[in-house]
């Protein structure tokens, strides 16, 4: 509660400074929006760039969130109690920034509409429309069940607060008094939204792959990019989280909360994701070496040693092995361990996205040689914006709602006395 | 732009140049006349042309430059012209071999190459 | 033709050189043999033609004179294969015919204008005995020297007036014509006095947005009649043009009927996608998106009884657990809130 309460200058400074390049990236886009998308490094040929990685990237760290969320609460993990809120605020921001970019990368985006009015649906753009929007309100929708208890309870809490305050918790907290008819109403609405998510979420990435997956390109006509896809959202959601978690923990000092159990878990979750994702990348490579037709061999040699090596070995190395390699080692399986992992992955999976999209549009299918491709800088800082953004989003919400799920965690202590009993002891010490 | 396997597709990514009779036209959704910044184009084959019942300006020029190597036409009557001579396509297509890039993509392009076979040869000696 | 249903089709030639003449179908002549000769002079021949090639021979030459109306009848004669089709052309003149187990008598009716040798050949190269069908050679002759006045009437000599031909389409189409049907067209030239003009080229053209087409071309039987099929690949009318371009003693003449054809009954093949049963797909993948909506709207109908319990606090006796006082929030006990903060 006392995130909600107090509010330091050091606050002030660093949400000022998150601003300062979303503004930035504003002004780049605006650069964009006046000159044409002549302004960035696209090309005929290579017409899809960072933003359509960034794209795929934001979409894949959604998944954190929902999809862990509710596979742990359909589970009944309790362990997952603190870490909940988190996952799905992630799925909710990440999704926000995340669809912005191919709004971003469209040349008339006041045109926008006539893919709602005009759009076929034959084209995977209108499937990724439907799904993405649908996931984004499951999503929210998820967000927001769980917090109601909670907003009622800073509506009865809060007592020396802005007016605004008052007002957004009496008007969300729907009148939330805890009678056992809300209880069993709000119970059932988040145990059917934890079950529905999970398909719509695996669809999410499953139909942002078919983008790749369904053109006649080499490189992406993969029939495991669906998977392939799903699997790599996961790993880089729960990495998101081991990080998102690690950074409040130390921020709003919830070491009573979040203990090295929370971070082991989802580390160890990691692991696993970590050698499926492995496993995949195995298959598509492999079968593509194999195979060795003279499209595929062009390209491969162009990720393995040629002008993408650095980018493929990068993301082979720094992002699948050596992470692998922290987490299964008992020594370094400490916090700082893990959040190393953790965000050797999130950089790493951005190359592989970078990987994806670039080496295939920049290989055409007819011998008229290789595109050339480099962000400028309006995209590095529409990028950078996008990430700040993200993290801006991250930090008002934790302002306005606790990041931690209250009611949960009690409910969950009730259960189990001990278990959180224990981690308040620690978090007074 | 990015599921064509042709690289047909271009984009407008900066305000294209434009011909002083070009601002004159109306825009119209079925041309891509007047260019526009941000927006993708392809060949149309100049449809604006030929809904005036002129042949696309390629065939046109390659056929007043007195090669005549560029057919036009529909397919539906089967039938091209170059602008000279108007042959039957799908007879014109078997005897000379015309054939289309990366057939196994099954996107059954309506652009066919011809090969310079002996017919040609033959002809001009004669 | 609307521009909906324009197909638009691009060639880009390799090189600069236009298309030489087209290869000329010709449909069967329907007349036997003795009609012709009424109507003229003419070298009628017969050749068995077999996988052990024209007359069981490898090698086989005939003379005729420049002007002749040259016959050749084609049988069949390969009785011990399957379906093992020949088709005949004599090159350098373009006529030809198929002889087959479906089709075993066939005539290539021409008129000898061009002096030279010229091979009969099989044009299908994927026949039985294919080798053994390419060496019959036909050889014209120019006529002796001019002092020997030929009575060919067939072939007249300079100094005569040239014949004026009429060419007519003169053979009924079906009553109705479908696109995408063949059908067969028919020219039949008559000299003045009504006599066929038997073995000249005659040339079939039709309109096209961009101009007169050729469409192909046959030589006209003993009768007179040429008969070309002609498959429409569009609906809507069609001007037809047969022309015979003249020749030696003869004038050129054309004829141009008006046939209208209606569209066709069955669509024709398009590139259809395989996302073609579209109406069912779509139907179920927009049933499981609208079941995923349904699912929100059930939860959030959750919401709005959340919303509009509000009533429950007040009537303390019917719930199961009264609420505990200002912190509502189930299971929290004050204490702990503060710490949790």
């Amino acid at each position: 509660m006392l995130p909600l309460q107090k509010t330091g200058v050091n606050f002030y400074l660093f949400v000022a400074a998150l601003a300062a390049i979303v503004g930035w990236g504003l002004y780049a886009y605006s650069t964009q929006l006046k000159d044409g998308l002549a302004t960035t490094g696209m090309r005929d040929l290579v017409s899809w760039g960072v933003y359509i990685s960034n794209f795929v990237f934001f979409i894949g760290i959604s998944h954190a969130g929902t999809l862990i969320s509710a596979i742990l609460r359909v589970t009944n993990a309790d362990w997952r109690r603190p870490v909940t809120r988190m996952a799905e605020a992630i799925t909710v921001m990440a999704l926000m920034i995340g669809a912005l970019f191919p709004i971003i990368d469209l040349g008339r985006p006041e045109r926008m509409l006539n893919l709602l009015m005009y759009g076929r649906i034959d084209s995977p753009i209108v499937w990724d429309l439907i799904s993405i929007s649908t996931y984004l309100t499951g999503s929210m929708i998820y967000l927001y069940l769980p917090l109601i208890p909670d907003i009622a309870h800073y509506r009865d809490n809060l007592q020396n607060t802005s007016w605004w305050r008052k007002r957004l918790y009496r008007i969300l907290s729907l009148g939330w008094k805890g009678t056992e008819e809300q209880k069993k109403n709000l119970e059932r609405g988040i145990s059917v939204m934890a079950i529905i998510i999970i398909p719509v979420a695996v669809s999410v990435h499953t139909v942002v792959s078919w983008i790749f997956g369904m053109t006649l390109r080499v490189g992406w006509r993969s029939s495991i990019f669906g998977p392939y896809f799903v699997v790599g959202a996961i790993f880089t959601g729960i990495a998101s989280i081991i990080v998102a978690m690690a950074a409040f923990r130390k921020i709003y000092h919830l070491e009573s909360y979040i203990t090295y159990q929370h971070f082991k878990n989802l580390g160890l979750l990691l692991l696993v994701l970590d050698i499926a994702y492995i496993y995949f990348t195995i298959n598509e490579y492999l079968t593509a070496l194999y195979n060795a037709t003279d499209s595929e061999l062009h390209l491969l040699s162009a990720l393995i040693f040629g002008p993408y090596s650095l980018d493929f070995w990068f993301f082979a190395v720094g992002g699948l092995i050596i992470p692998a390699v922290i987490i299964a080692v008992p020594a370094t399986r400490t916090i700082g361990g893990l959040v190393i992992a953790s965000i050797l992955v999130n950089i790493a999976l951005w190359f592989k996205r970078y990987v994806i999209v670039i080496p295939t549009m920049a290989n055409p299918q007819l011998p008229i040689g290789w595109g050339q491709y480099a962000p400028t800088w309006v995209e590095w800082s529409i990028t950078a914006a996008s990430i700040a953004g993200f993290i801006l989003l991250f930090t008002v919400f934790s302002k306005v709602f606790t990041i931690v799920s209250i009611w949960e965690v009690s409910e969950g202590a009730e259960g189990q006395p001990n278990a959180v009993g224990k981690g308040h002891k620690g978090g007074n010490a | 732009m990015a599921a064509c396997p042709y690289n047909a597709r271009s984009f407008n990514w900066s305000e294209p140049p434009h011909s002083p009779g070009e601002r004159l036209i109306k825009y119209s959704p079925e041309y891509p006349v007047p260019h526009r910044v941000g927006t993708v184009e392809k060949c149309m084959f100049c449809a604006h042309r030929v809904s005036m019942g002129r042949l696309p300006a390629c065939v046109e020029a390659c056929t007043n430059e007195g090669m005549g190597a560029i057919f036009f036409g529909d397919r539906n009557e089967d039938v091209v012209t170059n602008g000279k001579e108007t042959v039957k396509f799908s007879e014109m297509i078997e005897k000379r071999h015309g054939y289309r890039y990366k057939e196994e993509f099954g996107t059954h392009p309506r652009v066919l190459y011809l090969p310079a076979g002996p017919a040609h040869v033959h002809k001009k000696r004669a | 033709m609307s521009r909906a249903t324009r197909t638009l089709l691009l060639f880009i030639l390799a090189s600069s050189l236009t298309l030489g003449s087209s290869q000329l179908q010709l449909v069967n002549p329907m007349l036997p043999m003795a009609e012709a000769q009424a109507a003229t002079q003419a070298k009628n021949l017969v050749f068995l033609v077999s996988a052990e090639g024209f007359n069981k021979t490898k090698d086989l030459s005939i003379t005729v004179n420049e002007g002749d109306l040259v016959q050749i009848k084609l049988v069949y004669d390969d009785d011990y294969i399957g379906d093992n089709p020949h088709t005949i052309r004599v090159q350098g003149y373009g006529v030809e015919g198929t002889v087959g187990p479906k089709q075993r008598e066939v005539t290539l009716t021409f008129r000898a204008t061009e002096t030279g040798s010229f091979k009969v050949v099989c044009g299908n190269e994927t026949c039985e005995g294919h080798e053994n069908l390419q060496g019959f050679v036909i050889e014209v002759k120019a006529p002796d020297k001019p002092t020997g006045a030929k009575p060919e009437p067939g072939a007249p000599e300079l100094q005569k007036p040239a014949v004026r031909p009429n060419l007519a389409f003169s053979v009924s189409f079906p009553k109705i014509i479908r696109q995408g049907y063949a059908l067969a067209i028919q020219a039949k030239m008559l000299d003045s006095e009504g006599t066929p003009i038997a073995g000249f080229p005659i040339t079939f053209y039709t309109n096209s947005t961009w101009g007169p087409v050729k469409i192909g071309s046959a030589y006209a039987n003993a009768s007179g009649v040429a008969v070309l099929a002609y498959t429409p690949a569009r609906e809507g009318v069609f001007q037809f043009a047969a022309r015979f371009e003249g020749a030696k003693g003869f004038e050129a003449a054309s004829a141009e009927p008006v046939i209208k054809i209606l569209p066709s009954l069955t669509t024709l093949p398009d590139n259809e996608p395989i996302l073609g049963i579209k109406g069912s797909v779509v139907a179920m993948v927009g049933l499981v998106i609208a079941s995923v909506w349904a699912t929100y709207a059930y939860v959030l109908s959750r919401l709005f009884r959340i919303a509009t319990a509000k009533t429950t606090p007040t009537q303390h006796g019917e719930s199961g657990k009264p609420s505990e006082g200002r912190t509502t929030v189930p299971g929290i006990r004050a204490g702990r809130l503060e710490e949790a903060s």
